[in-house]
């Protein structure tokens, strides 16, 4: 049976293909830009060229992310929190706690029996400590969003930034700049407000082991590295952390066929 | 069916009206008003003397640029639009306001009010915290300065016939509203949730005679309508401080689910229990209003945990949305005890910080989803 999961996500827009044998038959992922809806259909034909199948092989599509509720093809939207979890149980069937880092949200998911969520919490309606405010910043600096992580491990020092709104975050940044405080401490100092706030999500829910990170904030090393050094623990990682919510999505939707 | 349908939809019309329209409505009757804030002010007494009581919603003013120049933006949302929409002049029709002293957010608004507004009536009703027979007596004399301030200001004599009165007809409001809701939970009549939450707030609007009568109407016709809708689950609890938002249960209800009563001010707690008729007039309103002290600004959390559990019963309740303003300490400090009280009788509990207008209606639905998806186990 082929399923297919599709997460609409507020920068990113994610499809996975999953086939017999719990195996992953395609994937890509694309920016979301102004219209998700148009994006949504691209990665849902990309996924399916890529896979090599065509609409009539597919079983069931379970569509996530903010623009869940707004793809012609979907056979059910579900939300990403759900879609985290059950993408993240799939591929590490251990994991109790998640902490999902996108670009408009970040999340802490606790996960019970059979991938179930049993509790989780959200940011405020407030981009600080998500990707949208790694993106800010890496604008602020003039440096690439995915150059970050490389970045911030050129030094071990890190300077203070203490604003923990995004708008007064680049504000600081800039005045940091000014005084020509080098590009990585200011890094490490951003990347570092980052894991304050994914420690008192943790605080809020209770941080049980193990731990997996998930979202696109999960590609930088460098949040993963001060994360895993704050935390005193080592992070589950799948291969490619932006993927998870879709894989969950596709896993939902062979749940449910089979439950047919 | 489908005539019976229109028929039922033209009388909750004409009741959810009565709020929608509620300026017009109270701006055309010749008696003076009286705005409240609080479901602790003693209406009847308000009644009692000849006025019409009527809540202060705020619900006019989305914005409170006027309001979040005299006052902190850290305060409680529903104090800040009910300030905006007196500054703006949306009350000027009215002759007053009665303040129960509930929280420090309801006082500052007192004294906001009387400051800059001084020709205006707004008198402070003091409310006890700890309840018991000493607290109770003093509550009595509380009423009784209220029941001599409005007698000198409105020029009026406050006869024990006329509170007498006063009590039976809201009892009757109380017993129709009471009615309603227990045909909610059993044949889970046409009507949706937002519904039953304009129904309430009509009670509170006035006039209360014709609100009684049309609500007559309504739960006399009701019954013959019987399960017309499939039952929907999860059965949801609002639970929280000031809560009038249309859209929270409305997604709810998108989801398959319903909300099965709310433990709000513009729910349940408005309506439930009667004033004892048989007992002396003002010993009866003091056993009523401090018996049912239910609201997280009031001590006693555990009787209020009590009082959710057998909503709960009572309601058929699968799982509970806290819903609290933001900056409401009261809650927000309750919150965690009751959460911890529900996750011992296994009940899911979804909390919501919100602002007045939920403007970031985005979030909260992927909140109230995804705590669905986790009710419904699947």
């Amino acid at each position: 049976m082929i399923t297919i999961g599709i997460d609409s996500g507020s920068l990113a827009t994610k499809g996975v293909v999953l086939g017999d044998d719990k195996k992953i038959l395609g994937s890509a992922i694309d920016l979301t830009g102004g219209r998700s809806r148009k994006s949504g259909e691209r990665v849902y034909h990309q996924v399916l060229d890529r896979a090599g199948l065509s609409e009539q092989d597919v079983a069931f599509v379970v569509t996530t992310g903010y623009g869940r509720d707004n793809l012609p093809f979907s056979g059910k939207n579900v939300t990403e929190i759900t879609c985290h979890a059950a993408g993240v149980h799939f591929l590490f069937p251990d994991v109790a706690t998640i902490l999902d880092i996108g670009g408009q949200d970040s999340k802490v998911i606790r996960i019970g029996n059979g991938g179930r969520v049993e509790n989780f919490i959200m940011n405020d309606k407030c981009a600080a400590g998500t990707g949208r405010f790694l993106e800010v910043i890496a604008k602020a600096l003039e440096v690439r969003l995915e150059d970050l992580g490389a970045i911030s491990q050129q030094t071990d020092k890190n300077v203070e930034i203490s604003s923990m709104c995004t708008v007064f975050a680049e504000t600081e940044v800039v005045s940091l700049v000014a005084e020509d405080t080098p590009v990585p401490e200011i890094v490490r100092g951003v990347h570092n407000v980052i894991v304050e706030r994914g420690e008192i999500l943790l605080g809020k829910i209770g941080l049980v082991e193990p731990v997996a990170m998930s979202g696109g904030v999960a590609l930088n090393i460098g949040v993963v590295k001060a994360l895993e050094k704050r935390l005193g623990l080592e992070l589950r990682i799948a291969e490619n952390p932006q993927l998870t919510g879709a894989l969950g999505a596709a896993v939902i939707a062979r749940n449910l066929m089979e439950k047919r | 069916m489908d005539t019976l349908n229109t028929q039922l939809r033209t009388r909750i019309t004409e009741i959810t009206d009565i709020h929608h329209n509620r300026f017009e409505i109270l701006k055309a009757l010749d008696r003076p008003k009286i705005g409240w804030v609080s479901i602790y002010t003693p209406e009847e007494i308000l009644y009692a003397a000849g006025l019409i009581p009527y809540r202060i919603f705020g619900e006019t003013c989305t914005k409170t640029t006027k309001a979040s120049a005299y006052m902190h933006r850290n305060i409680c949302p529903y104090v800040l639009s009910c300030l905006e929409e007196v500054l703006a002049g949306k009350h000027d029709f009215a002759d007053g306001a009665v303040i129960a002293n509930v929280c420090d957010a309801r006082r500052r608004l007192f004294d906001v009010w009387k400051y800059f507004r001084s020709n205006d009536f707004v008198h402070m009703l003091d409310l006890p915290k700890e309840i018991d027979a000493t607290t109770k007596a003093y509550f009595i004399t509380e009423m009784q300065h209220l029941m001599a301030v409005l007698e000198e200001r409105f020029d009026v004599k406050i006869t024990d016939q006329a509170l007498r009165h006063a009590v039976s007809v809201y009892n009757q409001s109380r017993e129709l509203m009471q009615r309603l809701y227990d045909l909610r939970n059993d044949i889970h009549p046409p009507i949706a949730g937002e519904d039953y939450m304009f129904m309430v707030k009509a009670a509170m609007t006035g006039p209360r005679e014709i609100f009684n009568e049309k609500m007559t109407q309504l739960v006399e016709d009701l019954p013959r309508h019987g399960r017309e809708q499939p039952v929907a689950t999860p059965r949801i609890m609002i639970c929280g401080s000031y809560f009038d938002h249309p859209h929270i249960i409305r997604v709810i209800e998108e989801m398959g689910g319903m909300v099965a009563c709310e433990d709000t001010s513009n729910g349940v707690k408005y309506f439930e229990g009667t004033v004892d008729e048989d007992k002396e007039p003002l010993a009866a309103l003091a056993d009523y209003y401090l018996d049912k002290a239910t609201c997280a600004a009031l001590f006693d959390s555990g009787k209020r945990f009590d009082h959710m559990m057998a909503l709960i019963r009572q309601y058929k309740v699968d799982a509970v949305i806290y819903v609290s303003l933001k900056f409401c300490d009261n809650n927000l400090i309750d919150f965690h005890y009751q959460q911890k009280r529900l996750a011992e009788k296994k009940i899911p509990v979804l909390f919501l910080e919100t602002e007045r207008m939920a403007s970031n209606m985005g979030q909260i639905r992927t909140r109230i989803q995804a705590f669905l998806e986790a009710v419904m186990l699947w």
